[in-house]
């Protein structure tokens, strides 16, 4: 009976207890403001991006090798590394993300995609999207070399300001590529 | 783990059962955990999903024949080795999904971003993981006490367990994949998942690490708590195999290469050791038979060779005779696997 009763406490204790420890940590800790964080798993195959005053990162979803999750101000800013196969074209690419879209969302609605250029003339794509009740834009930018993509999902409720989702549209322009990548 | 069977009608309440319950419970968990988690992927790419389960399917089924074969003498019953795979795949997968992402979780906020980015997979999933699955170990052993009577019981059905896990983690990563690769190509997300996680890695994760902490369980199986001293260092180093696999060390892949074969080398040395003892007492308590007349010398040296066993009765006529070798069989079998379930303990000559 001991022997069960051990198995059946570490199953429990650690299914329950870890969770529960963490949800009793604060989440959110201010983003750096005006460095360029990385977002991709090593200098060559990565890009940069810049936020503004007045970001939190919410650390628990955070992972500079692939995403960043980021709020103000009612705007929800996730940035993430992606590897698309090579030779995959923009448009295979971008029904591809409104697959993706719609993993959280079945109702999740992505616009045809529209140019997008960042500061350092990288061109990309974007979109209005709609989901789980929220709006915002998808922006996807591939590396100039074409292995990999950064993407930008910034999504608000009726409480987002005007003035956070500026900030999330001068966050994604401010993506750059400064390795050779892939 | 060892007990005695009290005289008199048996409780309803038996450890055993217990067992049965909490681990039908634990399974049902772990697969709902799965489901709702991947349940948006599993909706917008069927496709991907359904080869990756498919694959998954063909290299479990490949596994777990090789690991059933490659018990000595005679393979694990069949219904206490689909529950250590059912256990791998569902309850230990389910709940380290949940137990994982609140200790990453942790790592994340009380540590730098980039510290937790390198380390929080090493930090985690080794105590996590490791403990979850052998906790499926333990369970079956109350559940099954006459499968698993020592380390090398503990070893196959360590590795039967792993064997389950890292066929759901294979299947969790393809459609996570989905994800990572923007959606587009499903197939080759799948299949690049899949080669890198059968071809490349497979050889020395989850069930190498858990057929050393299954031999760990097995020492307790067999010696109760006398057991832990070989029981902690087992379950400690099936841990330190995990850490050297998700560490932040030697990531090229001829790095990932080498970090499989050390844990390959590991359990292939642990195994090797095990099945020595094991065979050397199974030939001496058949030698025990022989001179006790309740075996003939032929019959004792074709027992421990599942070959040699069916060589020997289909010389035999068909009739009584037969019949009566397969009882001899099958009482030696049984003797071998009760006296020689733990290897290091000789018996006195």
């Amino acid at each position: 009976m001991r022997a069960v009763l051990i198995a059946a406490a570490v199953v429990v204790a650690l299914t329950a207890g870890w969770p529960t420890l963490e949800a009793l940590l604060p989440d959110t800790g201010a983003a750096p403001a005006g460095t360029p964080l990385r977002i991709g798993p090593e200098d060559d195959d990565s890009a940069r991006f810049t936020l503004g005053p007045g970001w939190s990162v919410v650390r628990a979803e955070t992972s500079p090798d692939r995403s960043w999750m980021l709020s103000r101000e009612g705007v929800v800013m996730d940035v993430a590394y992606l590897t698309p196969a090579r030779g995959t074209t923009p448009a295979a690419l971008w029904n591809g993300l409104r697959d993706v879209t719609r993993v959280q969302d079945p109702d999740a609605a992505l616009s045809a995609p529209a140019p997008a250029t960042t500061r350092q003339g990288v061109r990309g794509q974007t979109g209005r999207l709609r989901q789980n009740g929220e709006t915002g834009t998808l922006t996807v930018f591939r590396s100039p070399r074409g292995g990999f993509a950064v993407l930008t999902t910034v999504l608000g409720g009726v409480d987002a300001t005007a003035a956070a989702r500026a900030a999330a549209e001068r966050a994604t322009a401010s993506i750059a590529f400064p390795g050779r990548g892939r | 783990m060892t007990g005695t069977r009290a005289a008199g009608p048996e409780p309803v309440w038996t450890p055993a059962r217990l067992a049965g319950i909490f681990m039908a419970v634990a399974c049902a968990f772990g697969l709902g955990t799965l489901v709702l988690k991947f349940f948006g992927v599993l909706r917008v790419f069927p496709g991907a999903a359904v080869l990756a389960v498919l694959i998954g399917l063909v290299v479990l089924a490949i596994g777990y024949a090789l690991i059933r074969r490659l018990t000595p003498v005679r393979s694990p019953p069949r219904d206490p080795s689909l529950v250590a795979v059912a256990w791998g795949a569902t309850a230990a997968s389910g709940c380290a999904l949940v137990a994982n992402s609140g200790l990453m979780g942790i790592w994340s906020k009380t540590t730098s971003l980039e510290f937790a980015e390198d380390w929080r997979a090493a930090l985690t999933a080794p105590l996590n993981e490791e403990l979850l699955k052998g906790a499926g170990v333990a369970l079956l052993a109350v559940l099954a006490p006459r499968a698993l009577r020592g380390p090398m019981d503990g070893m196959a059905y360590g590795a039967l367990t792993g064997l389950g896990f890292q066929m759901m983690e294979n299947v969790t990563y393809a459609l996570n994949q989905q994800i990572t690769t923007g959606g587009a190509g499903e197939v080759a997300a799948v299949v690049q998942v899949l080669v890198v996680r059968v071809g490349l890695t497979g050889p020395g994760s989850h069930w190498a690490m858990s057929a050393v902490a299954g031999a760990g369980i097995g020492y307790l199986a067999a010696r109760g708590v006398r057991g832990l001293p070989q029981a902690v260092p087992l379950v400690i180093a099936a841990m330190a195999m995990h850490w050297l696999f998700d560490a932040p060390l030697m990531d090229s892949a001829a790095g990932v290469a080498a970090k499989t074969a050390i844990n390959f080398a590991a359990v292939v040395a642990l195994y090797a050791a095990q099945r020595w003892g094991f065979m050397a007492r199974a030939r001496q308590l058949l030698h025990q038979d022989v001179a006790a007349g309740r075996l003939p010398a032929d019959e004792a040296a074709a027992v421990p060779s599942r070959r040699q066993r069916r060589g020997i009765l289909l010389k035999t006529p068909e009739g009584p005779e037969r019949e009566a070798m397969v009882e001899r069989q099958r009482d030696a079998l049984e003797r071998v696997h009760e006296q020689a379930a733990d290897a290091c303990t000789m018996p006195r000559a």
